[in-house]
């Protein structure tokens, strides 16, 4: 499904990630370790489009196509989902609105028929329900005053609703207390099947409590440098990750 | 080829022929001559492009015989005002209402023009001045005490092609009278030049929403003044939008004559190519406990400029003052320009006085995470280009006239 090659990438002059290669296939989940400024969020966000990052050398392949000629919007429409680690707040833009014309701009570019206003609100509620979401916070602005908790909520919504061949959740456990952890890994096990992959992007062991990955990487100083399967995320959550950097440098 | 003070004094020598307000008008031109046209050193004038302004020497007056129609909003008595012809569309007036052609109430009412007219008006502009001395259209609406109006006031101005034309509006509300007022200007396919001025006198606890939105043709210069006296616990709630024209400049001068007096006033400008917009704002507490609002927001693309100027004055013993400003402006290109300067002049002690002004591009993150959720970049940009206006139209009660608005918006 997705075959990074040898992916470099920079934001201004710095290169952060220095030459990425990882294959996933369909229905995997991926986990993604690493300490602080290891590229982990840089790595999601170029998959998804961001502009601020320029990508220098590599390859990515997203079913077959070349993923880094297409924009951030048609990467959406091919079903790439990225869950923001930090969601952004845009005061002025109804969420229930923002989710319809979300769905069915997705919907309409992979030739499903649109929803209208009533079939999408109980499409909606349907999957508020599923992570424990108040109805009420579709009638507010794009996670304007939410929580940390109400805003990767929302991601949550957002990825059920729209749902994606391929999710990246970037850091989704942070600012979350462990009923939310677990409503919301809930949440994405029910995403889980065979032709849908994910890349699980996090700090800690703790998330893979509750969303078992395939397998595990190490990313640090912009590589992987271990492979392995969910048993590397126990050793990790032993021995930190210090003991992997100075493997490598040795 | 006429230049602006030969035409100016031929519109006024025009004008002193007839015998009401000779000497009125004869002081008002006075006070132009001594002020003159606006030059680029006065404070008020430093960031309007003005050799832009008054570049053209307007030839012939060419009246347009006909009138362009627009969709008006629900329920609106209608007025037009082009050049010199003012047009009522209505036979009928609730009891209590007086809405007149202006020219038309000089005669008919005296005693009104004589106490209000030029009430609120200041000459130290030149070109309010010459408006006194010259405007030859408009309308008067008085509204008695205690009446309510439901129906909009709709006034429809279009500039006279290929002419400098001065129209007046006088808005009388008496005591506990309310009143809903939109002014709305287009047209204007040739180049032409309107100096309008709206005079709005509120009396003890009246209530008046002033709308006004402006859509001129792309030749189109406008100078359009609203200026206002407010009385002891009169509200006034004021709404501007700017979206057409070459060079427009509305501004506001709002004068909270006795306490409890209150004003909220919202705008917002939508410059693109070479489109100048100008709004500059001048609310004076005279007197304690009265409390003003000042919400503007410019969207400013291509080549387009846009100046605001909110000047915030509390007198000496005005107490208990409560004043807020905020402008806030999203540049959309690179070559589009915006000038924004807070006045706040403030000798009492004891008030709460707050401003905020911030010129920014759209929010790069926002934009990306629009995109990433299958919208393509100029969907995006709209979806935020339009969350930054909208919650401004939730200021305009009347459900109908808020959607009128917004259709302008978006037609545009």
């Amino acid at each position: 499904m997705l075959k990074v090659n040898k992916l470099h990438a920079k934001i201004g002059e710095q290169e952060i990630l220095k030459g990425i290669s990882l294959n996933i296939g369909a229905g995997e989940v991926h986990a993604i370790m690493g300490p602080n400024g290891s590229g982990k969020s840089t790595f999601s966000k170029v998959l998804a489009g961001h502009t601020d990052y320029e990508v220098t050398q590599g390859s990515v392949m997203f079913n077959g196509e070349d993923l880094l000629t297409l924009t951030p919007s048609e990467r959406a429409q091919k079903g790439l989902f990225l869950s923001f680690q930090y969601p952004v707040e845009i005061p002025g833009v109804t969420n229930i609105n923002f989710l319809k014309a979300a769905v069915n701009a997705v919907r309409k570019a992979q030739g499903k028929m649109s929803l209208d206003a009533i079939d999408f609100l109980s499409y909606i509620r349907q999957k508020c329900a599923q992570v424990s979401m108040d109805e009420g916070f579709l009638y507010r602005s794009i996670n304007e005053g939410f929580s940390g908790g109400e805003k990767k909520r929302n991601e949550m919504v957002q990825l059920l609703a729209l749902e994606p061949t391929l999710a990246i959740l970037d850091e989704t456990d942070s600012g979350l207390d462990i009923d939310a952890l677990k409503t919301i890994a809930e949440g994405v096990n029910q995403m889980r099947s065979p032709e849908r992959s994910m890349i699980v992007v996090t700090h800690y062991q703790r998330l893979l409590n509750y969303i078992q990955p395939d397998f595990v990487h190490v990313l640090a100083n912009g590589r992987i440098i271990k492979s392995g399967d969910k048993s590397l995320a126990l050793e990790l959550e032993k021995k930190g990750y210090g003991w992997l950097e100075s493997l490598e440098k040795a | 080829m006429n230049t602006w003070w030969d035409e100016l004094q031929s519109h006024f020598e025009l004008r002193s022929k007839e015998s009401t307000l000779l000497n009125w008008r004869k002081k008002a031109f006075a006070d132009f001559q001594k002020v003159g046209l606006p030059k680029q050193k006065h404070d008020w004038w430093r960031s309007t492009p003005l050799k832009q302004f008054f570049s053209n020497a307007i030839g012939d007056a060419q009246i347009q015989s006909e009138f362009k129609k627009c969709r008006v909003p629900k329920n609106s008595i209608v007025i037009h005002v082009q050049g010199s012809i003012t047009d009522i569309e209505t036979s009928s007036l609730p009891e209590g209402v007086t809405i007149l052609p202006i020219m038309q109430a000089l005669e008919q009412h005296p005693q009104w023009i004589e106490t209000y007219l030029g009430q609120a008006l200041s000459h130290e502009d030149g070109l309010s001045a010459l408006n006194s001395a010259l405007f030859d259209s408009g309308v008067l609406v008085h509204i008695a005490p205690g009446v309510h109006l439901e129906q909009t006031i709709f006034i429809h101005h279009q500039p006279a092609c290929g002419q400098v034309s001065h129209s007046r509006t006088l808005v009388i509300l008496e005591a506990d009278a309310s009143a809903q007022v939109l002014e709305y200007f287009d047209g204007g396919d040739a180049t032409c030049v309107l100096n309008q001025v709206t005079e709005i006198i509120l009396q003890e606890r009246a209530n008046c929403r002033h709308l006004k939105i402006q859509n001129l043709s792309a030749n189109a210069k406008l100078q359009s003044m609203l200026t206002v006296h407010q009385q002891e616990s009169s509200q006034l709630n004021g709404f501007l939008m700017q979206l057409g024209g070459k060079m427009s400049s509305c501004d506001m001068n709002i004068d909270l004559k006795a306490i409890h007096a209150h004003v909220n006033l919202s705008g917002l400008f939508l410059p693109k190519d070479h489109q100048f917009h100008q709004q500059r704002l001048s609310i004076n507490h005279h007197a304690g406990y009265c409390q003003s609002e000042q919400d503007f927001r410019g969207i400013l693309d291509h080549h387009a400029q846009g100046v605001f100027i909110g000047r915030v004055y509390v007198a000496e013993g005005a107490l208990k003052t409560e004043a807020h400003q905020t402008n806030k402006n999203l540049v959309l290109a690179k070559s589009a320009q915006m000038v924004t300067c807070p006045e706040l002049q403030i000798y009492a002690d004891d008030v709460i006085c707050s401003h905020g002004a911030t010129v920014g591009q759209l929010d790069n993150d926002a934009l990306f995470y629009l995109q990433s959720r299958g919208f393509s970049e100029p969907q995006a940009k709209e979806i935020l280009v339009k969350a930054f206006v909208m919650a401004h139209f939730d200021t305009i009660s009347d459900g109908a006239l808020r959607d009128w608005c917004i259709a302008k918006m978006e037609n545009e």
